[in-house]
């Protein structure tokens, strides 16, 4: 078999609770209990599950921003929180994330051409600036923003255009894998059509693996090869994603599909009429 | 008939850009009234947001507004800000797509749901703080473990978005703009968070104007729908018919597009992942909008009259007093569904 891309094992998480004074003891909360999941090269892996479940908790410890208690994170054969901080930022080049918060993970001050290149000044030394326009300009076509876009700043794009922003930069250093959280949940559906299919050519054109975090059960069956479901930080139930969808195992799944909402269905307004 | 609680009449936002201006919303018309449920769906940039910011008087900074913004009988577009300072918050509230901008991150959650209740309804602290509370459990964010101290970065995605939810609804306002208010929801608290909200306009009588690109939410929400394109509403009506017909091609194609459609189709074996099936090309720039149809280029039934000029939303029909019209010089006319 070949090397998993990504193998999480046994992640932990806690988290300080506020103290209610100075003299009381120090809480901590568990939200990871012991996860495990793999990615192999070239495959798509969706994490589901309720609001406070702990996705992002996991996405944040992938990609190396929070140190798990204990357990261990993997990527390409090297353990990331053990690496010393020159072979991290050579590993840091083969992936990269797409945060949920768009607005947040942008940098008001700086225009997105910087924003956008980042990753490439500070992990891809001696790029020229000429070849690194030409990276920008190419990454903007590639999830439908005009090229114009560049100079301007975050504030001045919709929410879906600064979403798109964060994709670009995301997809600038050419990584095998990417840690996406909720990445079109701000998309309109055709937008957010454009960036799914887009994520599959890059796919399919570069190896690409993602580790790809929704609620929308739409979103994930259309993108991902895999799924794992997570419920108060542990994971319920694991599986191909078409299986796991049409015939959901744990409660909890269940659940889940029941309450996608659907057009025409008319749920929730024939319960209203009826009161 | 009544007065709207809303209405917008030739309403534009114009942006100034060196000495010309463009209009992100061109010559917008639509109504509200008490105790009703719009929708507003459409692409990415078409200007909901901005519409919504309009209302709530909070565009950015160089942005004004032209033409007919009335709430319960006062122009908005000439109010003072201190006499908005009054009605923001108390008569209207939003729910901003961006909880970490919307959120002061050195506030404690607690203060924040509170703080209107304080200033609009000179609550004391104690009953504010009290009544806070229930809101937090209202949208499931239950004691002692969300505490009413905790800070937003303590919070996930999807529990920031319901504070700000529970700060929006805490003066039970008139009129609730709700701009992707489950976006960063799971379909379980969705549901309980739809639910909540449809239970607070049926016990309060609140209009509701709910922004969001899920048209299954849309479809269960809504009574009537307007979809915009390119700043523009491009086709309106309830919210039944328009889905049943979706008579502008930009409609179609939005709805074509939603992986509820393509996405849930079983996949066939051994072919690569279906792709799901995007509108070609991209909206236009405000700067870049033609003169005539602005969704002409991207237009799978465009024709020779669609550039000769812009069209206006048309009547198509009439169902229960409520029209159905469309900006298009070709609108479809067979029924997607029965
Ligand atoms: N810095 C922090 N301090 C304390 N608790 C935290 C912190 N960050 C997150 N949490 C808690 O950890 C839990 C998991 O959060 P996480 O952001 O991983 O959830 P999620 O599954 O991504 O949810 P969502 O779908 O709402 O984004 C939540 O209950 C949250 O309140
Ligand atoms: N502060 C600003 N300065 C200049 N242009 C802006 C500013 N804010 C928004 N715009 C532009 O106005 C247009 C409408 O933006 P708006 O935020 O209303 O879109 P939206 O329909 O809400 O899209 P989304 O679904 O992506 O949130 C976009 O083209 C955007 O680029
Ligand atoms: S007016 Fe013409 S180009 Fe515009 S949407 Fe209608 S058919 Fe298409
Ligand atoms: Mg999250
Ligand atoms: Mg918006």
């Amino acid at each position: 078999m070949t090397q998993p891309l990504l193998k999480v094992t046994d992640v932990v998480r806690e988290y300080r609770l506020p103290r209610p004074s100075i003299f009381s003891k120090q809480e901590w909360l568990r939200i990871l209990h012991g996860v495990s999941i793999e990615i192999a090269p070239g495959e798509s892996l969706g994490i589901v599950g309720e609001s406070g479940s702990g996705k992002s908790t996991l996405a944040r410890a992938v990609m190396g921003l929070e140190r798990p208690q204990s357990g261990q994170i993997m990527i390409g054969g090297k353990d990331i929180y053990a690496l010393d901080r020159t072979s991290l930022r050579d590993a840091r080049k083969g992936f990269q994330a797409i945060f949920q918060d768009p607005y947040g993970s942008l940098d008001p001050r700086h225009t997105v051409r910087t924003i956008i290149s980042e990753p490439v000044v500070s992990l891809e030394r001696g790029v020229s600036a000429a070849e690194r326009n030409r990276r920008v300009a190419e990454v903007l076509d590639a999830v439908g923003l005009p090229a114009a876009s560049a100079d301007k700043y975050p504030h001045e794009f919709s929410g879906g255009q600064r979403q798109r922003v964060a994709i670009a930069r995301a997809l600038i250093t050419r990584p095998s894998l990417i840690v996406a959280d909720e990445p079109v949940s701000a998309l309109d559906v055709s937008i957010q059509a454009q960036v799914l299919n887009l994520m599959m050519d890059l796919q399919e054109k570069f190896g690409l693996s993602y580790l790809f975090i929704s609620h929308d059960l739409g979103v994930v069956r259309a993108i991902t090869d895999r799924v794992a479901v997570i419920h108060l930080g542990r994971f319920v139930e694991q599986g191909p994603t078409g299986e796991v969808f049409d015939n959901p195992q744990d409660p909890y799944t269940q659940a889940l599909v029941a309450a996608v909402p659907k057009p025409f269905s008319g749920r929730r307004k024939s319960k209203r009429q009826q009161n | 008939m009544t007065q709207p609680l809303l209405r917008m009449a030739d309403l534009s936002v114009e942006l100034p850009i060196g000495d010309t201006k463009i209009d992100i919303i061109a010559n917008t018309n639509l109504e509200l009234g008490r105790g009703e449920r719009l929708g507003i769906v459409g692409e990415s940039g078409s200007g909901k947001s901005i519409t919504a910011l309009a209302v709530m008087g909070l565009l950015p900074q160089k942005m004004r507004v032209r033409g007919e913004l009335i709430f319960d009988g006062h122009d908005l577009a000439k109010m003072s800000e201190e006499t908005f300072c009054k009605f923001r918050g108390r008569r209207m509230a939003m729910i901003f797509q961006e909880p970490m901008t919307a959120l002061n991150p050195v506030k404690p959650i607690g203060a924040q749901i509170a703080e209107g209740r304080i200033l609009h309804l000179g609550e004391t602290r104690a009953d504010a703080e009290k009544r806070a509370r229930l809101l937090l459990d209202k949208v499931g964010l239950p004691a002692p473990r969300f505490n009413l101290d905790l800070y937003p970065h303590q919070l996930s995605g999807g529990q920031r978005q319901r504070v700000m939810i529970a700060t929006a609804i805490a003066c039970e306002p008139d009129l609730l703009i709700a701009d992707e208010p489950t976006t960063a929801l799971d379909v379980t608290v969705q549901a309980q968070i739809l639910d909540l909200l449809n239970d607070l306009i049926d016990d309060t009588g609140m209009t509701l104007m709910l922004i969001t690109h899920d048209l299954g939410v849309v479809s269960e929400m809504t009574n009537r729908i307007a979809v915009m394109y390119a700043g523009r509403v491009v086709e309106t009506g309830r919210t039944d018919d328009v889905f049943a017909r979706m008579a502008h091609p930009y409609a179609r194609g939005l709805f074509a597009a939603s992986p509820h459609g393509a996405g849930l189709m079983p996949r066939p074996a051994g072919a690569g992942r279906p792709r799901l099936t995007a509108i070609p090309g991209v909206v236009p720039d405000p700067f870049e909008r033609p003169p005539y149809c602005t969704f002409a280029d991207r237009c799978g039934f465009v024709r020779d009259d669609c550039r000769q000029s812009m069209p206006a939303l048309d009547l198509l029909s009439t169902n229960e007093g409520i029209e159905h019209r469309a900006a298009c010089l070709h609108p479809c006319e067979s029924l997607v569904r029965p």
